[in-house]
């Protein structure tokens, strides 16, 4: 039933989602630096390999906007999402090397209904990034809205 | 030099402006974030939001690179006046990020940087964590974003 829309109801606390899989090229890395984050680490294979990093890396904005889109694409693309309001935290653990091949893990940390607005509830998952060695390069903590898809479960949750 | 004098205590430098063009908006959204408020401007008048907005992560990237150019310019300056810049390390990430107001086609985000928290890294004598908290304001003066990333030091 994987197409069917997720509601809050749907995310009890402890669910995981696994997004597919990505490569990211160091042509990607490049042009995402270029525009937002030119240190040479980020631009240039030589200057990354010399830098504590050890190769070309990723900015850790776009490390978090491909978080965002394998996100969107395992979970947000189905789900009766209202946004999120932001990021309580963010980890660059592990840098993003040219090559490398990652894929993210959504876990449901809490959740509760709001108060504020019935028939919507907040949930908080935690994002873990790994990369093709298993090593956890990215973790974050952020809330999401979604709505309810009956009312009253607000109730059934308290 | 060191990093406070970059950044001064509990003082907001301005570190630039970025406008937000549907053109880039749709853009950034089609590769990272393809949300339909985030494409569809028709689409996005009906949503909560209540026009065509920029991905959150757009916004925050955008202050990397304004952030990136100040941070070059300054070096560039405290070298001409015989100054070694800082030594900064890889960012470590950040937290209490807050998406406060949508950010508009058309819109205009003016961000400020200020050094708020510095600590001693543990386990290691020769390093500073600064925590800098960062935000952006529209062309109204609301601020739209705020958040407040750790920064090693190298002493």
């Amino acid at each position: 039933m994987a197409d069917e829309t997720l509601y809050y109801e749907d995310f009890e606390e402890g669910r995981a989602f696994e997004s597919a899989e990505r490569t990211v090229s160091a042509e990607e890395i490049i042009a995402f630096a270029a525009e937002f984050d030119p240190q040479p680490m980020h631009l240039d294979e030589a200057a990354g390999k010399a830098s504590i990093l050890g190769g070309l890396s990723g900015s850790g904005w776009h490390m978090s906007s491909i978080a965002m889109r394998l996100f969107y694409d395992s979970v947000v693309s189905r789900t009766a999402g209202e946004g999120g309001p932001g990021i309580d935290v963010m980890e660059w653990r592990r840098p993003l090397i040219a090559g490398d091949t990652v894929r993210l893990t959504i876990r449901v940390k809490t959740r509760r209904p709001l108060a504020s607005r019935p028939g919507i509830g907040l949930v908080t998952m935690e994002h873990t990034m790994m990369n093709q060695k298993g090593e956890r390069i990215m973790r974050m903590e952020a809330p999401v809205l979604i709505r309810m898809r009956n009312q009253h479960s607000a109730e059934a949750d308290q | 030099m060191r990093f406070e004098d970059l950044w001064p205590r509990n003082t907001a430098s301005e570190i630039g402006s970025y406008h937000f063009t549907p053109e880039k908006i749709i853009e950034f959204a089609s590769k990272f974030d393809p949300q339909y408020f985030h494409l569809d401007a028709e689409r996005a008048r009906e949503s909560v939001l209540g026009g065509l907005c920029a991905s959150g992560w757009h916004i925050c990237s955008a202050w990397m690179g304004l952030n990136v150019a100040y941070m070059f310019g300054e070096f560039k300056r405290m070298a001409k006046d015989g100054h070694q810049p800082p030594k900064l390390g890889p960012a470590l990430g950040f937290r209490d990020l807050r998406w406060r107001l949508p950010v508009f086609a058309g819109d205009t985000v003016t961000y400020s940087n200020t050094l708020t928290r510095t600590v001693r890294a543990p386990n290691h004598a020769d390093r500073l964590l600064h925590d800098v908290t960062c935000e952006g304001r529209n062309q109204d003066g609301k601020i739209v974003v705020s958040f407040t990333p750790t920064v090693i030091e190298f002493i």
